[in-house]
């Protein structure tokens, strides 16, 4: 299946308010999606990530250009055709009142049920298919008001899918979970689009998360720019640190992280392998020591000695040694040496 | 597509909660409300058992003749409109709620009462102003005139919401409610200010509200409207459902979120206006029932809670004007003193035992 289920034509996105000339968030944006597929929109806040959602799922004007949804543009299709071709799924926290994750998927079922509401036996089928999908089936006679962030996310997803859409649009769906259960929404929506053919739409903070989860990343800077392609191709031909790249922060393509450019206090020598000296070697960068491998005579020398399974630091200074039994106590005794040593 | 109707069919065999049946309370409150309609029947300053009751309803005769015509000309039509009047204030009470997201908001947020008000001070007071002349010579200070002022003091504020309906959103609309009864409020301030005494105490009894001024002739207009707006209110059960979820989501499912908000404004301003302008501006029962309802069944789908609304509204508006009329007495209340004496410690319990307020209307 090579058939876009969402294209943009000659995309502009932007706010236009009478009188005043147009704001242009990004221009001639050519994006697709194809079913099957799960897309992660990363980028700084105020690129304008909300904008673009908020024109490719018919709720704002583009300035100029067209999106459609399977050949037809979403912004002439009626609201009830489109509510069955797309769904979406917000950042915010909505108090639903007193219904129960069941009534609450239920909703999704809107365009598809007559003017009164009532659920049909396959309705009922969808709403069950829907919370199975996500994991919630047991959260189903649970009221939304006692779920947790993450089980209440997991509704919301379900709600989405009970739209039998082709394309569901989250707006920061982990925005408001801890890391296991971003993890976990995020592994949900891979196992979706795996398991169903859905395209998957979703805007994150969480670049590590996008990194690992999606097929592709749309990445919009702010200039407007947007770069598309596979995450690790992004990283390799230098996308990611233009986008990012700013006060106090550097992206590392080596490991995919960011690093944050502490303020230089000095060099430190360490030696050694494994994983002592390797978060050895974050403290000292985190306190803004460059580190030395190899005695290249550094002011200051870091040695790790372990003994009957008590790891001990030992900092040498001006040919005073000062032992110490964690590495909050050295980070520690490194912030008072280079006061005493700068003012 | 394939894989996932595929998905979808093996899931016809998952067993899932399914919503437990609700009927069965709803029947219980249908009873409730025959019950409380025959008792205020039966009660007033003139006590008729209930074989004699039965027998005038179905077209025999009782043990005293007077009695037929104390039902037929005037309780009947008094527990009719208590009826409607408390379905009509219950159900559009619970619109407001669910459209302003406000467990507060009730059948007069928009100001209706107030245009009520305005009207029936402008006709009432005026008559005090003018030396009682041209308005009594053409009918228009008795009931019926209040009635009418009333309808088109209500009517104007109808109009004036609904034009602006369509244009502004949901929170401006309620602000310019209060804004359109503050005015009216003031002009109301103004009249009393510049009438006299016994003309102030004709418009003071109005607002007391009262079920017993609609006449037979009345109810042609009254059960009309209120039948109307009942009718286009359960139809925006589901969209008030989709609006739970708030106007951005109830877009994402096909609800056309104009004309669906259109929709509830214009049956509860309908409902409200058209109780107020008999009835008289009746406080409480509208903000309380759809908490009520909602604690009742424990649920905000409207699907149930609208018909359970308009149930248990009748009912309580049958009961309040039971108490007020102290059977056996010649003394009457005012309608509005019993439904908040009464109303205002049931409520208070009810919340204080359910604490499900907080789910309904979580900050």
């Amino acid at each position: 299946m090579s058939e876009h289920v969402l294209e943009t034509q000659d995309l502009s996105i932007g706010y236009q308010q009478s009188k005043i000339p147009a704001h242009v968030v990004a221009e001639h944006l050519v994006l697709s999606l194809l079913p099957g597929e799960m897309v992660c929109l990363i980028g700084p806040n105020g690129a304008g990530k909300s904008t673009l959602l908020r024109t490719l799922v018919g709720m704002q004007q583009p300035l100029s250009g067209h999106v459609f949804l399977q050949g037809e543009d979403v912004h002439t299709l009626p609201s009830r055709k489109l509510a069955r071709r797309l769904s979406i799924v917000l950042t915010n926290h909505v108090d639903v009142g007193l219904l129960s994750a069941h009534d609450l998927v239920a909703l999704g079922r809107h365009p598809y049920t007559n003017w009164s509401g009532r659920l049909a036996p396959a309705d009922e089928a969808v709403i069950c298919w829907a919370l199975e999908m996500v994991g919630a089936a047991d959260l189903a006679s649970r009221s939304v008001s006692e779920l947790s962030d993450g089980e209440r996310q997991k509704v919301m997803v379900a709600r989405a899918l009970a739209q039998e859409p082709q394309v569901i649009v989250l707006d920061e769906p982990t925005a408001y979970l801890d890391l296991p259960h971003r993890v976990e929404l995020m592994r949900i929506l891979r196992d979706l689009v795996r398991k169903t053919g859905h395209a998957v739409l979703l805007s994150t903070h969480d670049l590590d998360l996008a990194l690992r989860s999606a097929d592709k990343i749309w990445l919009l800077c702010d200039q407007g720019t947007l770069y598309t392609g596979g995450p690790e191709d992004l990283v390799l031909n230098g996308a990611f640190e233009s986008a990012f790249n700013g006060a106090g922060i550097t992206f590392d393509r080596g490991s995919g992280f960011f690093n944050i450019d502490a303020e230089f206090a000095g060099e430190v020598d360490l030696d050694g392998e494994g994983l002592y000296t390797h978060w050895t070697k974050r403290a000292l960068k985190r306190a803004g020591y460059k580190v030395n491998k190899g005695g290249r005579d550094a002011p200051l020398r870091v040695d790790i000695t372990h003994n009957n399974g008590d790891t001990r630091w030992s900092l040498c200074a001006k040919e005073e040694t000062s032992v110490y039994s964690s590495l909050e106590d050295l980070v520690a005794a490194l912030r008072q040496e280079s006061e005493t040593n700068h003012g | 597509m394939s894989t996932h109707n595929a998905a979808r069919r093996q899931a016809q065999g998952l067993s899932c909660a399914q919503p437990r049946s609700r009927a069965p309370l709803l029947m219980l409150l249908g009873m409730v409300l025959v019950g409380a309609f025959l008792l205020d029947l039966a009660t007033g300053s003139v006590m008729i058992p209930l074989r004699d009751l039965l027998a005038i309803l179905t077209g025999g005769t009782p043990l005293k003749a007077a009695w037929a015509d104390i039902i037929l000309k005037f309780r009947m039509p008094k527990a009719l409109t208590a009826a409607l009047a408390g379905a009509a204030l219950g159900v559009s009470g619970l619109q407001m709620q669910t459209l302003f997201r406000n467990p507060l908001s009730g059948p007069y947020v928009l100001g209706i009462s107030s245009g009520a008000s305005f009207g029936v001070a402008l006709v009432v007071l005026l008559v005090g102003v003018t030396g009682s002349t041209w308005l009594v010579d053409l009918g228009l200070a008795g009931d019926f005139g209040m009635a009418l002022a009333a309808s088109l003091g209500s009517a104007s504020v109808l109009l004036l919401i609904l034009l602006f309906a369509r244009k502004v959103p949901t929170m401006t609309l309620l602000v310019l409610g209060l804004m359109f009864g503050y005015a009216a409020s003031a002009l109301v301030n103004v009249l009393l200010y510049f009438s006299v005494a016994e003309r102030i105490q004709t418009y003071i009894s109005w607002t007391f509200g009262s079920f017993g001024g609609v006449t037979w002739r009345q109810m042609w207009v009254l059960a009309p409207a209120v039948i109307f707006g009942l009718a286009v209110a359960f139809v925006s059960a589901k969209p008030l459902n989709a609006f739970l979820l708030g106007e951005t989501y109830a877009h994402s499912m096909g609800v056309p979120v104009q004309r669906a908000r259109f929709g509830i404004i214009l049956s509860a301003a309908v409902l409200a206006g058209s109780v107020t302008a008999f009835c008289g501006p009746i406080s409480f029962l509208g903000v309380a029932i759809p908490h009520l309802c909602r604690m009742l069944f424990n649920t905000s789908d409207h699907r149930i809670v609208m018909p359970a609304a308009a149930l248990l509204g009748g009912s309580l508006a049958l009961v309040a004007d039971l108490i007020a009329q102290l059977p056996g007495s010649q003394v009457v209340l005012p309608l509005n003193a019993v439904t908040a004496l009464i109303g205002a410690p049931v409520v208070i319990w009810v919340i204080l035992h359910k604490q499900n307020l907080r789910s309904s209307f979580a900050s």
